[in-house]
């Protein structure tokens, strides 16, 4: 899921989160599947960021725990760790971790027919 | 100047936009007897406060942010530092204004325009009276037996309903035995603060707390809520004296001592016993002493179950 | 010699701070909440439990002299039944907002607390009691760096400037720049503030777990969380590289590398489940 500002929402979208107000009441429910009409009325409650399934916007604020991004990201993390055979097991481990994960997403992502 | 060794090496805090005010409290005492601590705002002041309390507190009705009376209401309702002394700097007309001076809790309170020399006389005298041996249990500072017993008998003179509940601890003795009477003691005080805001965290009832001695606590509580206080000091307890002991008794849920005769003895980890008696409807007590007498046949069941718990006087009421 | 007298100049800086401020989102929350009459004092625990400066404002406080058992207290939501609702508002109503650098210091909360996220799912698969305790551990692990930034602001920048210049990483731009690391400082505090002595492991050895003496799992865990949030990159610690980690670490804990698989995914569950606080 990722949490994305609601600029950059967009109709089919799916809600991972509920949206509620602040005294907890809530507006839309989660799995709520957005259109432009739904967006509007967000809009108009002056929401400012929602949760959606899956990762549909590419370098959005906020946390992108794809496994496609932190697999694409090591290599610059470890940039400095090339030589040291344990540090070279460690980032292994993760780079065949993150893969699987990756290839994980992907495939549920086109079974719900993104 | 006069030179009162009690009066010496004392720290001050006074909160006030007044710099008249700053000029002439410093000018009073040399620093070596009373350095002062200027805050020009209140809430600046509070953490300071309860993080390094100083010897004296001197408030300013003039201050932007907070009202006096509330920074000495703040100060006043932790046991901690109820004995800090707390002055007031009014203006003339302050004065005029109502005042409730059982809600505002101040020590003493001055008027502009301060006179020096009444003022420093006003102020030592406060601080003095403030080193005086009172009531308060020397350790966690709550209320003595004097002045519990006087609570109890207003509260049976009143006619109000009221429960009143005896806690102790159970084992703290092979506690002490074990690890000294220094850590015995830090349990004391976690114990008293426990108590203390769990019956805090009911808003709005008439309450009371005090500390007999000892590992002994009352508290005094509306008798419809009781019961739920009880249930919180008894979790909060549980939940926070495992990290008294060491990590191995801790882990295994006992202390493991052997005696002087040679036997190994064990003793599970302390636990709270609170003893409640009900003044209400059909059973009132009549005087404070019945109240104690009833508490010890419940102390005694409560004590027969080695885990922390509370018992309700079931008689009629 | 020069270095020494840095050291204890800055060691002294560093424990007379007098205001420690937090983020300005963080304080307009929780002050919101303290003076609503109906608030609930879990909510009040939990947005503190995720704020490092609240929460080490809080532990401080609790384990001060003043209340008679200090070293003993370790979590915030045992702190806050010690302290009771009128000492934890006048904290909060002390607290200063953060006048400079918010950017910086945002990424250093979202990494701070990434960390302690990740040391409570650490502990948890490593089979420790009091998952909680780890997790306080881990969000005041960069405390330093913030009373850093505030009591020493030129220090600070020289840091930052040898972190963009020589592509180092923040741990190793202190040490290049004072001599020694804001793992240092934290030992200091924690120890000036009379914190519980895992606490004060974790915040001073998760850059040298192996060197821990008295609570070498809470060193690992800590160490280890500050790993994994690193490779997720949630906040920043100052700069973008992953840390070294410990072999020993590991062994510590009894976990191999496979057994970070569960670690990891439930890392990345509770990731998403954060970042409603808005910290972002």
């Amino acid at each position: 899921m990722q949490k994305i500002p609601l600029t950059l929402a967009k109709p089919g979208m799916k809600l991972a989160k509920a949206v509620t107000r602040d005294n907890g009441m809530v507006v839309m429910g989660a799995g709520m599947e957005l259109t432009e009409t739904h967006i509007e009325r967000l809009r108009g409650m002056e929401v400012d960021r929602i949760t959606v399934e899956g990762n549909p916007v590419e370098g959005a604020d906020g946390v992108d725990t794809s496994a496609a991004k932190r697999l694409e990201r090591l290599d610059h993390l470890f940039r400095r760790m090339s030589g040291d055979p344990w540090m070279d097991q460690v980032r292994g481990y993760l780079n065949e971790y993150f893969r699987l994960k990756a290839a994980e997403q992907a495939a549920r992502a086109a079974a719900e027919g993104k | 100047m006069d030179d009162i060794p009690a009066l010496r090496g004392q720290e001050a805090f006074l909160l006030s936009p007044d710099k008249e005010l700053a000029e002439l409290l410093t000018g009073l005492w040399p620093v070596e007897h009373m350095r002062f601590t200027v805050f020009e705002l209140g809430r600046r002041a509070i953490e300071h406060l309860f993080n390094d309390p100083p010897d004296l507190l001197v408030v300013d009705e003039r201050l932007p942010d907070i009202g006096g009376p509330e920074v000495a209401s703040l100060v006043k309702s932790e046991n901690v530092y109820r004995q800090l002394p707390v002055v007031l700097v009014m203006d003339r007309e302050g004065l005029d204004l109502p005042r409730d001076w059982e809600q505002v809790e101040v020590d003493d309170f001055l008027v502009r325009p301060l006179d020096p020399k009444e003022t420093r006389a006003r102020v030592n005298l406060t601080m003095l009276r403030a080193m005086r041996a009172l009531d308060a249990n020397p350790l966690s500072k709550l209320p003595g037996n004097t002045s519990i017993l006087q609570r109890i008998q207003q509260c049976v003179d009143s006619g109000e309903d009221f429960a009143l509940a005896y806690c102790d601890l159970d084992y703290f003795k092979s506690f002490n035995d074990k690890y000294g009477f220094s850590r015995g003691d830090e349990v004391l005080m976690m114990t008293a603060r426990v108590i203390v805001n769990t019956i805090r965290t009911f808003g709005g009832v008439r309450s009371f707390v005090g500390h007999v001695g000892g590992d002994d606590f009352v508290f005094i509580m509306p008798p419809d809520l009781v019961e739920e206080a009880c249930r919180r000091v008894v979790q909060s307890f549980d939940s926070i004296v495992p990290h008294f002991y060491d990590a191995d008794d801790r882990a295994r849920g006992s202390i493991v001592s052997v005696d002087r005769q040679g036997v190994t003895r064990t003793f599970p980890i302390m636990a709270v016993s609170i003893a409640v008696v009900f003044s209400t409807g059909k059973r009132r007590l009549s005087h404070a002493g019945e109240a104690a007498s009833i508490a010890m046949g419940l102390k005694k069941k409560a004590k027969e179950n080695p885990k922390s718990c509370y018992v309700l006087d079931q008689r009629e009421r | 010699m020069v270095e020494q007298d840095l050291k204890t100049s800055v060691k002294g800086q560093i424990l007379s701070i007098k205001d420690l401020p937090t983020l300005p989102k963080v304080l307009d929350e929780v002050s919101r909440l303290v003076q609503d009459p109906n608030a609930n004092t879990d909510e009040i625990a939990k947005i503190i439990s995720r704020d490092q400066v609240l929460s080490a404002k809080v532990l401080k406080m609790v384990n001060s002299p003043v209340y008679g058992f200090p070293g003993r207290i370790g979590t915030v939501q045992h702190a806050l039944v010690l302290l009771g609702f009128n000492v934890v508002r006048g904290i909060i109503i002390s607290t200063s907002v953060f006048e400079m650098m918010v950017k910086a210091m945002e990424g250093l909360w979202e990494h701070s607390l990434g960390c302690a996220l990740a040391a409570n799912v650490v502990a948890k698969h490593a089979g420790l009691a009091d998952p909680e305790e780890f997790s306080v551990a881990g969000l005041l692990h960069d405390l330093g760096k913030v009373v850093g930034a505030v009591q020493l602001p030129e220090l600070h920048e020289a840091v930052a400037a040898a972190v963009r210049e020589q592509d180092l990483r923040w741990f190793e731009a202190e040490r290049a720049v004072m001599g020694f690391g804001h793992d240092r400082v934290n030992a200091w505090l924690a120890r000036h503030w009379n914190l519980p002595g895992n606490i004060r492991e974790g915040m001073s050895h998760h850059h040298s777990p192996e060197t821990a003496q008295l609570y070498p799992e809470t060193a690992a865990v800590v160490h280890v969380a500050d790993f994994i949030v690193r490779v997720y990159e949630f906040g920043t610690g100052g700069d973008d590289q992953a840390a070294p980690l410990s072999r020993k670490a590991l062994e510590v804990l009894k976990l191999k590398l496979p057994d970070l698989d569960r670690v990891l995914d439930e890392f990345a569950v509770q990731l998403a489940d954060v970042s409603d606080l808005d910290l972002a």
